[in-house]
């Protein structure tokens, strides 16, 4: 007892050696080498994270593209750094922001292609080498960067090209990230999206994006997911290695971001209700972007349904497979619901999109439903074992002796009670099932999640898009126990009505 | 296939000390694991007694606070917690995630809790109550050993979620072992080994934490404990 205190205490003092964070002072950081013992926030797995990486000593905040400057503004990290490009088409002084300094890791972006793929890639360069000859691709930058946030990008943006026979449709991988790809109106645009569909439109290819992480894109394109990397990629060695960079086609360098040293935001006198009229305009009525929660909320309820599908289906085997007699059925079986169960879903939908389904053209939905369909398959199985299980042996009994046979016993006595206690087990089951599909942005799926971070990443408001996601998520709960409930309740007066 | 192994082995781990990732991936893991297990089973016995012996509106809440609890993804509440409740709080993204783990399981350990409390038969607070036990020394001697037999089985369960969940916490910044493999992955572009290898050791923590509590269910059982 004496010796399970002192690992107690142990293991306490050692959970409670969780960091803390130190108050800023942000007046004498003009640098890079500055950053040291600073907290920054920058993109995983992007170039800047690397950088820091190697210098050492920085406390990096990882996180999405998007999320960058709204941990900044809330005090989760002292500094950001981020394209620079973007910080200054971005209104930073609103924001009570500042640039601190600039020109980080000046350097070229291109896209990346598969090195298998060089054909593809040299098609891109002449095409790039062609408009800047015409002076075509000057055009283009000029009027890109003379844009501002009010201006109709639509007017000059090519749309995407219609399929053709014969042609493949080339699969682009992108991260959202404003102004090189975004989102207007429900449809993407932004600098790169519109130099692609150019090109895509002078040499005939239908173009299919999808929106990754930026950490997965090297991935995706080498299993086979994507053919092209378009994300203003810059090219490193160690990138360069793995892929095939196109001819530059934009420069760029990186920006420190932090709060204003003498300023706080400047708050409106509107009150509460202003603010959120406000924020409802900005982050859903304006460039129609509701159209995107709606599109989100489509994908997550379509998810769903066909997950619970797949789960109830794959429960039903594993459930018939480890109620067998025979011990080299169920034993397998047990094993593999046990492996189902042990694994985080993240990584079980990781490991099917990346690994066991990596060279199939499969999409991101499909994969989800297999994942989800497995996963919850194990634990539906469970559950439908424990509720045939609880059936007592004599009710079988009963129905052999009244002369029914195995599956009409099976129908009509052992399964009504049964079902009266599986369902209200499940309910809990299929809701824990919808709240999870909030995970499935990891493997390009835009979903409900997604589709407020990608909100989230343009308008940079951190409250909106989030409560309004958990009240519609809440809502989605709501309303599948009440139709579960609604079941319940038929079959249990169905049994009961004997 | 051996050589592909051992090349995987060292451009994930070995060079430059990767391995130090995912060791302190892990270190995080583990602690918002073990501090959102013991907060949640703190809180969710907390809730459990406000909502089965006390008054109507508190009652009323705490049924509101898990009704709400269960109907919102971990993830948005823990993006939410991050970015709008606690944004200008002073927490560190570790305990902002330990907090939200507490927050949401305490809801699930409380009706555990309650069911299992429940499933005990009136008649043996009865029992206990006829034997001159005051009520507090019959909830600990002749309820809960009972209930407990039927909450541990569940129980397990939910806390191998837990420990299943944190793999989300990358979200918010901080380096967990999912985060860890991702942050390789990163860097050496295999999608392959390091989510395995990531795989492997959710597997093995959630059968250790099974196989813990499995001893801990024998021991609980009044069954088998001698007299």
């Amino acid at each position: 007892m004496k010796r399970l205190r002192f690992v107690l205490i142990a293991a306490l003092m050692w959970l409670s050696s969780c960091g803390e964070r130190k108050t800023p002072d942000l007046t004498d950081v003009n640098s890079v080498e500055d950053l040291k013992g600073h907290s920054v926030a920058v993109a995983m797995g992007g170039s800047f994270d690397l950088m820091l990486s190697d210098i050492g000593g920085v406390d990096i905040v990882r996180l999405g593209v998007g999320e960058l400057l709204v941990a900044v503004e809330k005090g989760r990290a002292e500094f950001c750094i981020m394209d620079q490009f973007q910080a200054v088409m971005l209104n930073l002084e609103s924001r009570g922001l500042e640039m601190k300094f600039k020109d980080i890791l000046k350097g070229t972006a291109g896209a990346g292609f598969r090195k298998s793929d060089s054909l593809l890639c040299s098609q891109f360069n002449d095409y790039l080498r062609g408009i800047r000859v015409s002076g075509e691709y000057d055009r283009w930058l000029d009027e890109w960067k003379a844009s501002s946030d009010s201006m109709a990008y639509a007017s000059f943006a090519v749309p995407v090209h219609e399929k053709e026979p014969g042609k493949r449709a080339l699969h682009v991988g992108i991260t959202v990230n404003y102004p090189y790809l975004f989102l207007k109106d429900n449809r993407l645009t932004g600098i790169e999206v519109d130099l692609f569909n150019r090109f895509c439109q002078e040499a005939g290819y239908p173009v299919d994006y999808e929106i990754y992480d930026f950490s997965a894109l090297i991935p995706a394109l080498n299993s086979g997911k994507i053919d092209v990397i378009l994300s203003h990629m810059r090219r490193t060695e160690e990138r360069a290695r793995q892929i095939l960079f196109s001819d530059p086609y934009i420069e760029g360098g990186g920006a420190a971001v932090c709060r204003r040293a003498n300023g706080t935001v400047a708050v409106s006198g509107a009150g509460f209700m202003e603010r959120m009229k406000e924020s409802f305009r900005n982050n859903l009525m304006e460039e129609q972007r509701w159209k995107l929660m709606t599109d989100g909320l489509w994908v997550t309820v379509r998810i769903s349904v066909l997950s619970i599908l797949a789960a109830v289906i794959a429960g039903i085997v594993m459930c018939r497979l480890r109620m067998s007699r025979r011990r080299i059925v169920s034993s397998p079986a047990g094993f593999v619901i046990d492996l189902l169960r042990g694994i985080p879903l993240l990584v079980i939908l990781m490991l099917m999109f990346y690994v066991v389904f990596a060279s199939s053209r499969i999409t991101g939905t499909w994969v989800t439903v297999m994942s989800f369909g497995l996963y919850y398959g194990a634990y539906f199985g469970e559950v439908f074992r424990t509720g045939m299980e609880s059936v007592d042996k004599g009710q079988w009994e009963a129905g052999w002796a009244l002369g029914m046979g195995r599956f009409q016993v099976f129908r009509k006595i052992a399964l009504p009670q049964a079902l009266s206690r599986i369902i209200p087990v499940l309910k809990g089951e299929v809701i824990a099932l919808i709240k999870m599909t909030s995970v499935v942005g990891y493997v390009a799926v835009v979903d409900l999640t997604k589709a407020s971070d990608i909100i989230r990443s343009r308008t940079l408001d951190a409250f909106f898009p989030l409560i309004l996601v958990s009240v519609v998520y809440i809502l989605l709960a709501w309303l599948t126990g009440l139709g579960l409930k609604a079941l319940e309740r038929r079959m249990v007066s169905k049994s009961r009505g004997l | 296939m051996m050589s592909g192994l051992r090349e995987s082995i060292y451009s994930n781990l070995l060079i430059e000390d990767r391995w130090l990732m995912m060791t302190d991936g892990l270190a995080n893991t583990l602690r918002v694991a073990l501090w959102s297990v013991l907060l949640a089973t703190m809180l969710g016995a907390i809730l459990c007694a406000v909502r089965m012996y006390s008054r109507n509106w508190a009652r009323n809440c705490v049924k509101l606070y898990v009704e709400l609890m269960r109907a919102i993804p971990l993830l948005v509440l823990l993006l939410l917690l991050f970015y709008v409740i606690l944004a200008d709080s002073s927490l560190s993204p570790l305990w902002i995630a330990i907090l939200c783990f507490s927050l949401y399981f305490s809801a699930y350990f409380s009706e555990i809790f309650r069911s299992g409390i429940e499933g005990v038969n009136r008649g043996q607070w009865e029992a206990g109550l006829a034997l001159g036990l005051t009520p507090w020394r019959t909830f600990i001697k002749v309820i809960l050993p009972q209930a407990l037999t039927k909450i541990i089985p569940v129980y397990k369960g939910q806390m191998i979620t837990l420990v299943k969940s944190t793999s989300i916490i990358g979200y918010v910044a901080v380096v967990d072992l999912t985060k860890a493999g991702d942050l390789i992955r990163s860097r050496t572009f295999d999608a392959f080994f390091p989510l395995l290898l990531v795989a492997a050791v959710y597997l093995l923590l959630t059968l250790l934490l099974g196989l813990l509590l499995d001893l801990l269910e024998k021991r609980l059982n009044p069954k088998s404990r001698k007299i």
